[in-house]
């Protein structure tokens, strides 16, 4: 494997788009067993931004996060790219800050990039994921046959997320949970407080 | 707001500072490899059976991630160890090019830094700490959710960019300078 070594920077990746394996004589996997995992977390609704646009340079994300905090907008998920001159920001805030977060938005705002916002969406959790393609596999494949959208998705140290429609969320659970083996009488958790952060001296809320 | 079930909402307040961003768990991994396609949404449940073979195969991940891409299409991100890069492309090629072509791209090498610090996932302005610290480091993908950040970065570049880090973060093992308003320094680890 080889890399290009620029001038007083760190190597850049090289992309190979031709590498893929001769998968003719691969045969069909048989349907795994039903998943072992401890829980399910569900998010309160959240609204989903997704900032694209084109750009060499990591200005469009310094100046999209700067704005965010200057308005202390709290982004509960995130996933970003940046690479081959197109970067993509899509994070998901509290659906309360959807007003203010869409007037940051408008045209005319400093932003070198377009956004589209999608409303009334939520996050299922699923952990642990033990670095295991099955959990990842068991759930898409759910909710694609409950017909439940997925407007992305992520893992962290031990939970596999999916950004769905908010509204189907206990549906999204529904075909999940025919497909993983939790713990007996185990309930998916779901927000019963919410931590804010707010400015000290201005008190709550 | 938690309920008490006594029909009455309690708000708790609790006051929170600190001069230098505390994290903890700070990892790194090098030499990895980043698998980017693209998938039409109405072959989910292609892609969910590409991942489950991969599974059965013993196929591992360090990272997954996802976003809706151009053509309401749907850009996904693999960050896998060299030696599970076959095994995931095989079954990817499998489900997903049964009907149509796939277009799979290789990025490598690259590295990987992820780290947590507390209640992350409900705090304003830790994206922006965190790629104001990096300046102009290049992070090819990231994923923030609930208290973890995971950072992929071009491969060689993971010390830079946890150094870059170190100056807004504490970073476990690493000690910093901080200068106090009565002028006496403060050293955190």
């Amino acid at each position: 494997m080889g890399s290009v070594l620029p001038a007083g920077g760190a190597a850049i990746p090289i992309m190979y788009p031709d590498k893929l394996p001769d998968a003719r004589n691969a045969k069909m996997p048989s349907h795994p067993q039903p998943v072992r995992i401890d829980g399910i977390k569900l998010s309160d609704a959240l609204v989903l931004v997704d900032f694209k646009g084109r750009s060499a340079s990591t200005e469009p994300f310094s100046c999209f996060f700067r704005r965010l905090r200057q308005n202390r907008i709290n982004l509960s998920f995130i996933t970003t790219r940046s690479f081959g001159g197109r970067f993509h920001i899509a994070c998901c805030t509290a659906s309360e800050d959807e007003s203010r977060l869409r007037a940051l938005l408008t045209p005319g705002t400093d932003f070198q990039g377009s956004a589209s916002v999608t409303t009334d969406v939520g996050l299922v959790s699923l952990f642990p994921h033990q670095s295991d393609f099955q959990l990842p596999g068991i759930c898409l494949s759910a909710l694609a046959a409950a017909s439940i959208p997925v407007y992305g998705f992520a893992t962290s140290l031990s939970a596999f997320i999916v950004v769905t429609d908010y509204r189907r969320l206990d549906a999204a659970v529904a075909a999940i949970k025919t497909h993983v083996d939790l713990p007996r009488g185990y309930a998916p958790m779901k927000p019963e407080f919410r931590i804010k952060q707010t400015v000290p001296g201005k008190g709550g809320s | 707001m938690a309920g008490t079930g006594l029909g009455v909402e309690v708000e708790t307040i609790a006051f929170f500072w600190e001069p230098i961003i505390r994290i903890y768990g700070f990892q790194t991994a090098t030499a990895l490899s980043l698998v980017v396609f693209d998938i039409d949404p109405s072959r989910m449940a292609a892609l969910g059976r590409s991942f489950c073979a991969a599974g059965v195969a013993k196929g591992q991940f360090r990272g997954v991630f996802a976003q809706s891409g151009d053509g309401n299409r749907l850009q996904v991100y693999l960050l896998l160890d060299r030696k599970q890069v076959e095994t995931a492309i095989l079954q990817i090629e499998t489900e997903l090019g049964s009907t149509e072509s796939v277009s799979i791209s290789i990025v490598e090498p690259v590295d990987l830094i992820y780290f947590q610090g507390p209640h992350f996932g409900d705090r304003y302005g830790i994206a922006d700490a965190v790629f104001n610290a990096l300046g102009t480091h290049s992070v090819l993908v990231s994923g923030f959710s609930g208290s973890v950040i995971y950072l992929v970065v071009p491969g060689g570049s993971v010390q830079a960019a946890e150094q870059s880090l170190g100056e807004i973060f504490t970073v476990p093992g690493r000690k910093k300078k901080i200068n106090r308003p009565d002028g006496q320094d403060q050293r955190y680890h």
